[in-house]
C-alpha cells in the first residue's frame, strides 16, 4: 500500500471492495455505496465481513484482524482507521 | 443400565492425573497471528489457573450456580470453564458476537436457566450489551484470575452436572441441555475409541462455546491428555488456508469440522497454497454437524493428495448436543462409503441423492430406527434415529427429564450395522453447522409485508450440489397490497430483517400470489411441498410472468 494515499482515495478503494462483494453474494451491484451506511444495511452477513475485509487485504496488500468489518461497521469508519494504522495523512478539508 | 468403564469418573479427576503425570506438555496451543505471539498453556499451568478462577468463584457464588462464559477463542476461556467445574458451578457458555443480537440471546439464555454471574474478559464488548440478567451479577475475567488459595474446593461427583449446552431452541426459547460430568466423560472415552489411542495433536479453527469445538477440540485433549492447536473460526474464515498450515506445521493426526468448512477450503484454494504442506501426518479428519455431502469429501482429498493427505482420512460422524457430542463414527483409516438408495439396494426413504456412512454407534451406545408406533425399522428402512446409553443427557433445563430412549428428531436407516442420516422430522435449516428454526424466519418475513397474516410464508433450506444449505424464503403477498407494492423494495426489507434478527441472508426472497403455497389438509403450509414445487418448476412469483429457477438449487 503507497503511503500517500489519502483518507477519501482510500474510502474509495474500501467501496469498490464493498461494490465487489454484495455483487458476489447478491449477484446485484449497489449504483452507489453510502460511507456511513452500516455494512449490514448492504446485505452482509458475517462470512461476507470476513470475505470484505481479506479482499481489502489483497487491495491495499496489508494485513488485518478478521474481527475489523465488525469494529469498524462502515466504509469511512474502516478507511479512517485503516488510515491511522498506516499513518496516512488525511487530505485537507 | 450397565455401568461404562471411563478412564477416569470425571474431567477434573484426568486433569489432575495429567498435571502430575505431564505438567510441562503443552495441551492447548491457540495461534497468534499478525505478530501476535502463541499462547501455549501446559497441563500443570491449567489447573493451577482453572483452581486460582474456581477459588474467587466460590466467594462470588453459591453451589450450581450457573456461570455465563462469554469469551473469544482463548485459553482464558478452558480456564474459565475448568474454574466453574472445579467450584462445582455449572458452567454456561454462549457466544460472544459483536452485535445486539447476540445480546439478545445471551440475555435470553440467562434468563432460561436463571444465571448467576456473566464472566468475560471485556464487559465493554458490543456483544453483551443488554446481555446481563436481572439478578445476575457480571464480573470481568481478571478479576478472577487471581484467587485465594487457601480456601479448600468442593469434591464433585460423576452425577453432578457439569455444564449446560445451549443449542436447540428456537430463538423466543431457548433450550439447554443437562450435561453431567458422567455424560461428558463416557463420551469423550468413546470418541477416543473412535479416533484411536496413538492419535495426539488435534488442529482446531471451531469456535470453543459450542458442542463439537468445546467437547471434540477444547476438552478431549485434557481428558485423553494430548494436545489442541487452535485459531478462531474468523481467523479461518479469512484464510482457510491456515487450517492446512497448521495441521502440516504441527504434525497433527486430526481435525473436526463441518461439511462447510471442507468445502470452504476447496473454494478458496489457489495456486501455490500447497507449496510446501505435508499432510501425510494426518489420519483423521472427522466431519459432523450438518449434512455431509460424498462429492467435497472426494475432492478435498483429491485436491489434497499432492501434500500427502491419506484418502482414507475423512470420518464422516453424526451427533447431537442431547448425546453429548458424538453418537456414531466411521471406523478409522477405511474410505468413505456411499449409498444411492435407489440403485444400491432396496432402501425406503423419502431422499434420492447419494448418502455417506456416518459410522457404527459408538461403543456402549444404544441406537434405534423407530417407526411412528415406536417399533424397531428393519436394515434399510427410514425412521427417527433414537438414542440411548450413559452419554445421553437426562434432558434440558427446566423441563421435564426424560426417560428411557431420546428422540432425536433426525431421520436415518441403518445399513450393514452403519448408521445413514437421510434429514430430520422437523423442518430444521441447518446453516454452515448452525440450527435455524423455520417460524422465527417466517415470522419476521410476515411483520414486513403489508396486510399478511400469520400462515403466509415458509423458509426452507435448500441444498446446491456441494451439499451446502440456503435459505429461501417465500412469502405470499395479499391481493389488497399487489396494487402499490415494490417488489424490490420487499425483498430487500425481508431480507434484511432476517440479517438483522438472525444473522443469515436468504439466498432468494420469493414473492408469490396468496394462497399459491403448497398447504397440507388441515390448511398449514407444507414446507416439503414448496422443496418439491420448486423442483419441478411449479412455482410462480407475483411479479414475474417466468417460474422459479432454482439453478443448482435442488430440494
Amino acid at each position: 500500500m503507497p503511503d500517500t494515499i489519502t483518507q477519501p482515495a482510500l474510502a474509495e478503494i474500501l467501496a469498490d471492495a464493498l461494490a465487489d462483494i454484495v455483487e458476489t453474494s447478491s449477484g446485484t451491484r449497489p449504483a452507489t455505496v453510502n460511507r456511513d451506511a452500516s455494512l449490514t444495511s448492504f446485505g452482509l452477513d458475517s462470512l461476507a465481513m470476513v470475505n470484505l475485509v481479506t479482499l481489502i487485504e489483497e487491495r491495499l496488500d496489508i494485513e488485518l484482524e478478521p474481527e475489523l468489518a465488525f469494529n469498524y461497521p462502515t466504509i469511512n469508519a474502516l478507511a479512517d482507521f485503516i488510515g491511522q494504522m498506516q499513518r496516512v495523512p488525511h487530505a485537507q478539508e | 443400565m450397565q455401568q461404562f468403564p471411563t478412564l477416569f469418573p470425571t474431567l477434573l479427576n484426568a486433569l489432575d492425573h495429567n498435571a502430575k503425570e505431564r505438567p510441562n506438555a503443552i495441551v492447548l496451543r491457540r495461534l497468534g497471528f499478525r505478530e501476535k505471539p502463541h499462547d501455549e498453556l501446559g497441563f500443570a499451568d491449567l489447573q493451577q489457573a482453572a483452581q486460582r478462577f474456581a477459588r474467587t468463584l466460590c466467594t462470588l457464588t453459591k453451589p450450581h450456580d450457573r456461570v455465563l462464559l462469554a469469551y473469544p477463542s482463548s485459553n482464558a476461556f478452558v480456564i474459565a470453564f475448568l474454574g466453574c467445574l472445579y467450584a462445582g458451578r455449572i458452567a454456561v457458555p454462549v457466544s460472544l458476537g459483536s452485535n445486539v443480537r447476540n445480546g439478545e440471546r445471551i440475555a435470553a439464555i440467562g434468563k432460561d436457566c436463571d444465571a448467576r454471574l456473566l464472566v468475560s474478559p471485556s464487559l465493554n464488548s458490543v456483544g453483551l450489551t443488554c446481555a446481563v440478567p436481572e439478578g445476575c451479577l457480571a464480573v470481568e475475567h481478571a478479576t478472577l484470575a487471581e484467587g485465594d488459595d487457601d480456601a479448600t474446593l468442593p469434591s464433585v461427583a460423576p452425577s453432578d452436572i457439569c455444564f449446560l449446552q445451549y443449542t436447540s431452541g428456537s430463538t423466543g426459547q431457548p433450550k439447554g441441555v443437562i450435561v453431567s460430568h458422567e455424560n461428558l466423560t463416557v463420551n469423550l472415552t468413546q470418541i477416543q475409541n473412535a479416533i484411536g489411542h496413538t492419535h495426539s495433536r488435534i488442529v482446531s479453527w471451531l469456535p470453543q462455546f459450542h458442542d463439537m469445538g468445546l467437547i471434540g477440540t477444547m476438552l478431549l485433549p485434557i481428558f485423553a491428555g494430548i494436545q489442541t492447536t487452535y485459531m478462531s473460526p474468523l481467523e479461518f474464515v479469512q484464510r482457510p488456508i491456515r487450517w492446512l498450515q497448521a495441521l502440516s506445521e504441527y504434525r497433527a493426526h486430526g481435525s473436526v469440522a463441518p461439511n462447510f468448512g471442507f468445502s470452504y477450503v476447496l473454494d478458496r484454494l489457489r495456486p501455490g497454497d500447497l507449496e510446501g504442506l505435508d499432510l501425510s501426518c494426518v489420519t483423521t479428519l472427522m466431519c459432523g454437524s450438518e449434512p455431509i455431502n460424498a462429492d467435497v469429501l472426494d475432492r478435498f482429498v483429491k485436491s489434497l493428495a499432492v501434500c500427502g493427505l491419506a484418502e482414507t482420512a475423512p470420518m464422516p460422524t453424526y451427533g447431537l448436543a442431547e448425546a453429548t457430542l458424538m453418537v456414531s463414527a466411521h471406523p478409522r483409516s477405511s474410505r468413505i462409503r456411499t449409498l444411492r438408495p435407489e440403485l444400491d439396494g432396496p432402501i425406503a426413504c423419502k431422499g434420492t441423492t447419494e448418502l455417506v456412512a456416518c459410522g457404527y454407534p459408538a461403543t456402549g451406545l444404544d441406537l434405534r430406527i423407530l417407526d411412528e408406533q415406536g417399533r424397531d425399522c428393519p436394515e434399510g428402512v427410514e425412521g427417527e434415529i433414537t438414542v440411548g446409553g450413559a452419554n445421553v443427557c437426562v434432558g434440558y433445563w427446566g423441563k421435564t427429564p426424560h426417560t428411557g430412549l431420546a428422540r432425536t428428531g433426525d431421520l436415518g436407516f441403518l445399513w450393514d450395522g452403519e448408521l445413514f442420516v437421510t434429514g430430520r422430522k422437523k423442518d430444521l435449516i441447518i446453516l454452515r453447522g448452525r440450527n435455524l428454526y423455520p417460524t422465527d424466519i417466517e415470522t419476521l418475513s410476515e411483520s414486513c409485508t403489508p396486510r399478511a397474516g400469520a400462515n403466509s410464508c415458509a423458509a426452507i433450506g435448500l441444498t446446491s450440489t456441494d451439499g451446502t444449505e440456503s435459505l429461501v424464503v417465500a412469502q405470499e403477498i395479499p391481493a389488497a397490497s399487489m396494487r402499490d407494492l415494490d417488489p424490490d423494495a420487499l425483498r430487500t426489507d425481508i431480507a434484511g430483517r432476517i440479517l438483522d434478527h438472525v444473522g443469515i441472508v436468504p439466498a432468494q426472497v420469493l414473492l408469490l400470489r396468496s394462497n399459491t403455497l403448497p398447504r397440507t389438509t388441515s390448511g398449514k403450509i407444507s414446507r416439503f411441498g414448496l422443496k418439491a414445487a420448486l423442483r419441478r418448476g411449479e412455482i410462480d412469483e407475483a411479479f414475474s410472468t417466468h417460474a422459479i429457477q432454482t439453478g443448482i438449487l435442488h430440494a
